[in-house]
């Protein structure tokens, strides 16, 4: 009520004003009129009215001191006069400027990519009962989940209210426009109401059209919807050609839709007609994601022991067709928040430490500035206490002007933040998810101020009220020349100390990450991935049947791009390096025991063409490569690496053996090994390379699609002409992933590079503080010791003995941080063990490389200081004495 | 007369008790009470009242009101609040206790 009044009072000043002089005036006439009726004159009632009052002026004045307007003037007054006193020092004001915009910045832009990724909750109804339930096989370390055990779980109503599963699956669009390679989804109608998604236009399919062989229908995405038909308010109805196969779009997904699979934005979602019934084997197993919605009140623990007796159940029944693969498994279920998170976790970990570090740095530089610059302004604050300004006037205004300190620089961290936002945004970070929606919001503005008052209060503030603790007749005493105590130079250095030393673990961090990256990039792939374009083609699932004219017109196309200049050579491949493996397969090898049922060993396979070795330039170690006389009517023939030479023959003769596929019924023929390749690291640099077989395309199993790979001079040139040769070929068939090996091996780093540039980006900021932080602490050391220095230079002293004296200063303070900081490295950088490749985490070259630079940057900070106090002119300091 | 310095700390005590005593009353009435009552013992400078007055009033103590005297002129009339009835009750027992000190001190031998 009173606290309303007084606010109100604020904005009501000019009224209030009015009244009050009514008032006045109201009480003079009524004194005058009584001093009339006892008889006065009227001009004698009127001054005895007045003096008996006093001056209405002043009366006014004070009476307004009680309105909080005069707080507000009084507030202004003092940040005028605290911008007034920082504008005086412009170089502490610019330096400690630039920190707190330089850390909130930095910690703001991470603020915003945690905000975007972690912390809004999931864009689905009541989020926190979803769950992402998955099989775990120790045997294979995979969490795995089949379409029965889905049925199984979404058949068991007690702790889930509903369940739904989803599986990738892309799909050729055709018919109009220019074919396209589109990603989809097989969802079952549950995913819907589970996630609790609704259509924008439209609906989505029902539980009638989600059985199999029933629905030939889709849900399409907003992109795919503007895109693709460009936003028509009528697609509701109209079909679409997916795979040759017209789908009715039944539904467009809202703008907003997010996949709970980040990594699949999918254009459209079609049923995947799970059969509901367990024991129904007549339709294919299909491996999904599973979603349940817990009922309200069950437990995430409630809701796991449930889900694992159904699943012991189920294996106990004896209804899965493949027992044997599930052999120890169990139910893993986690909330889907956690499951999303996961996976982005590691990155994050490290920016946000980063970012820490870095916030930390700007503090200690904060608080070793305001130090600084406290001590040297006790005499200032000695001397307006002696004149009497308060204690709690001086604390205000000390409070004050770290405030103005901390907003000027508040607005800057704002600024570098937004600018930063925008730059990840268009950085597109796979990484990460949900980066294109990054965006600084109030949410994240409210997190700047607060960080912003904490940065200021606490590093500013703190210091120097504990500087001005000081006995004003103490301060004004020693006047200008008071070296301040050792007590606030140690405190001075051991926080620039920490300061580099914090800065020398991020560099150590970033330095670690860099070695390793080198080292990797190092790495013999295993082929020459120079000059190499890569395409795909994939073929509709549905016309499997009819392999002849998918392989007429690969080799069509093999031929055409043959023909041209700058192609030297063309091969085809079901799967290329850095990319997963399209098949893989258990092997039974001819002489060697055989593993029991469901126990043998799993080899990846890849079916190329005769060329394709050729064109990626892997060598043969022994034996032939494959030929155009090893068709599917000849002996099946085989290629392996070495690393199935290590582990299936070590020391033999790999040449001429067989192996097979085993197999319940009939035996599967056998495949007669005619060549070794050298190891490819197919499944990236940093992995370690597994059993590979290289089967002839002619001679394989049905393949989904293939990927042409393309040796030649110019990738750009060939990369358009692959395109027109395709489309002039067959109009509807798609081409998609047209990337060059290059850009395939920096997309396989990407998560490595990722977190290179953000530990690399935080380590350079962190370097940029420490080292203003140098300059400003020894600025201001060398302004206080400007006697000294004068002292020494009538003495006798020559210049480049002070500015060594300087230096040496910033050389010890470089030194000493240097050393923390390695210290300190040993024992955190053992967290990032597991981002390293082939790099210790105490790398003595990264180390001592770090060290110097920090030195070397340290004393390069020193020099403007020390050179300024090699100007110090001794005639002037001590005639100011 | 003496001016009445001293009592600058009480004037609180005495706007609330001549409010109380008066139910409401505008600041030239205020001061004329508090002098007759005490048979001119206590004068207020008039200006003073006025800061004390919006104080008391911004604190919540009292409200005010524009209304007619009883002489036909416009005049702002205050009133006590209920807190601003509690706040007289703690004034006055504090001041009682004061008048003790200060006596037992003069009573003194």
């Amino acid at each position: 009520m009173s606290l309303f009044r007084r606010i109100a009072s604020v904005f009501r000043s000019r009224q209030l004003d009015q009244d009050l002089d009514e008032e006045l005036r109201s009480h003079l006439e009524m004194r005058a009129a009584d001093n009339m009726s006892a008889g006065m004159s009227a001009d004698e009632a009127q001054l005895d009215a007045r003096r008996r009052f006093g001056n209405p002026a002043l009366i006014k004045e004070s009476t307004r001191t009680q309105r909080i307007v005069l707080w507000l003037e009084t507030v202004l007054q003092e940040a005028r006069f605290g911008l007034r006193m920082l504008r005086r020092t412009p170089g502490f004001t610019v330096v400690a400027v630039l920190t707190v915009a330089l850390t909130i910045g930095a910690t703001v832009a991470v603020f915003t990519v945690i905000d975007s990724v972690l912390l809004r909750p999931l864009p689905y109804e009541n989020p926190n009962r979803l769950l992402s339930i998955t099989i775990f096989m120790p045997r294979q370390n995979e969490e795995i989940i089949a379409s029965p055990q889905y049925a199984a779980f979404k058949a068991d109503g007690r702790v889930l209210e509903d369940a739904g599963a989803y599986s990738p699956e892309d799909y050729n669009l055709s018919g109009g426009g220019e074919a396209e390679r589109l990603h989809g989804v097989l969802a079952t109608a549950s995913f819907f109401s589970t996630l609790g998604l609704r259509p924008t236009m439209g609906r989505v399919f029902s539980a009638e059209e989600d059985k199999p062989g029933v629905g030939k229908v889709a849900v399409i995405s907003h992109s795919l919807w503007a895109r693709h038909f460009n936003s028509d308010p009528g697609v509701v109805g109209k079909t679409i050609l997916l795979d040759d196969v017209p789908h009715l779009i039944i539904g467009v997904l809202p703008r907003s839709f997010r996949f709970p699979d980040v990594n699949l934005q999918p254009d459209f979602i079609v049923p995947a007609a799970i059969p509901a019934s367990l024991g129904d084997l007549s339709h294919p197993m299909l491996i999904v994601n599973v979603i349940g919605r817990m009922k309200p009140g069950i437990s995430l623990a409630e809701a796991q022991s449930d889900l694992e007796n159904v699943h012991q159940q189920y294996l106990a029944s004896g209804q899965s067709r493949f027992g044997a693969f599930f052999v120890g498994s169990s139910v893993h279920t986690r909330l889907l928040k956690t499951e999303l998170v996961g996976s982005v976790r590691r990155p994050l970990l490290i920016i946000m430490t980063a970012v820490g570090f870095v916030l930390l740095i700007g503090c200690l530089n904060i608080a070793s500035l305001q130090l600084a610059r406290a001590v040297q302004r006790t005499q200032e604050v000695g001397m307006r206490s002696a004149l009497g300004a308060g204690k709690l006037r001086l604390l205000r205004q000390l409070l004050t002007e770290n405030l103005v300190l901390s907003a000027a620089g508040a607005i800057g961290g704002v600024l570098i933040a937004l600018v930063a936002a925008s730059l990840l945004r268009a950085a597109k970070l796979s990484a990460l998810p949900h980066m294109a929606e990054i965006r600084v919001d109030l949410w994240v503005l409210g997190f700047a101020v607060l960080a912003t008052l904490a940065a200021g209060v606490f590093f500013g503030f703190a210091p120097a009220l504990w500087v001005n603790r000081t006995d004003p007749a103490d301060a004004i005493g020693k006047g200008n020349r008071s070296t301040a105590g050792s007590g606030h130079r140690r405190l001075r250095n051991l926080l620039i100390v920490a300061e580099l030393a914090v800065a020398v673990v991020l560099l150590a961090g970033a330095g670690l990450l860099a070695h390793s990256f080198s080292r990797l990039l190092a790495v013999n792939p295993g082929f020459d991935f120079h000059n190499v374009l890569t395409a795909r083609v994939s073929f509709p699932l549905t016309s499997l049947q009819e392999q002849e004219p998918r392989f007429a017109f690969r080799d069509q196309v093999t031929r055409e791009l043959r023909s041209l200049p700058s192609v030297e050579s063309v091969g085809t491949t079901t799967s290329l390096p850095f990319q997963p493996y399209e098949g893989s397969m258990s092997v039974l090898i001819e002489g060697k025991p055989v593993a029991p049922m469901g126990m043998s060993p799993f080899v990846s396979v890849t079916g190329i063409s005769p060329d394709y070795l050729h064109v990626m330039r892997i060598p043969l170690a022994s034996g032939r490569g494959f030929n155009d006389s090893d068709i599917h009517t000849s002996t099946p023939v085989a290629i392996v690496n070495q690393a199935f030479v290590g582990q299936f023959f070590p020391g033999e003769e790999v040449l001429g053996k067989r192996f097979r596929v085993p197999t319940p019924g009939p035996p599967a023929p056998w495949t007669t090994i005619v060549g070794v390749v050298a190891d490819v690291r197919h499944l990236g640099l940093a992995e370690s390379v597994s059993p590979e077989i290289y089967r002839p395309l002619s001679q394989g199993r049905i393949y989904t699609g293939v990927t042409f790979v393309i040796r030649t001079t110019e990738v750009e040139s060939t990369s358009a002409a692959l395109r027109k040769i395709i489309t002039r070929l067959d109009p509807s068939q798609p081409v998609s992933d047209v990337l060059s090996m290059e850009q395939q091996l920096s997309a396989s780093l990407a998560a490595r590079r990722f977190n290179l540039i953000a530990l690399g980006a935080f380590a350079l900021l962190a370097l940029i503080l420490a080292a203003v932080g140098i300059f400003g602490v020894l600025s201001y050391s060398v302004a206080q010791r400007s006697h000294e220095i004068g002292v020494r230079m009538a003495l006798g002293s020559d210049r480049a003995r002070v500015l060594k004296l300087v230096l040496r200063e910033a050389a010890w303070l470089s030194v000493a941080g240097s050393l923390c900081g390695i210290a300190g490295a040993a024992g955190l950088t053992r967290f990032m063990s597991s981002l390293l490749y082939h790099t210790s985490v105490f790398d003595p070259l990264t180390m001592i490389t770090v060290a110097a630079l920090l030195i070397g940057v340290g004393i390069l900070a020193g020099f403007v200081p020390a050179h300024r106090a090699s100007r110090v002119d001794p005639m002037i300091v001590l005639r100011a004495e | 007369m003496p001016k009445n310095d001293q009592l600058s700390g009480s004037l609180d005590l005495l706007i609330l008790k001549t409010l109380a005593q008066l139910g409401s009353m505008h600041g030239y009435g205020i001061v004329l009470h508090i002098q007759q009552v005490s048979d001119d013992l206590l004068r207020i400078e008039e200006g003073s009242l006025y800061p004390a007055l919006h104080r008391i009033e911004e604190t919540g103590w009292i409200i005010s009101e524009w209304r007619v005297s009883e002489n036909n002129r416009r005049a702002k009339y205050y009133q006590l609040t209920a807190r601003g009835r509690k706040q007289l009750v703690l004034e006055q027992q504090s001041w009682e206790r004061v008048v003790k000190g200060v006596n037992s001190l003069l009573k003194f031998a």
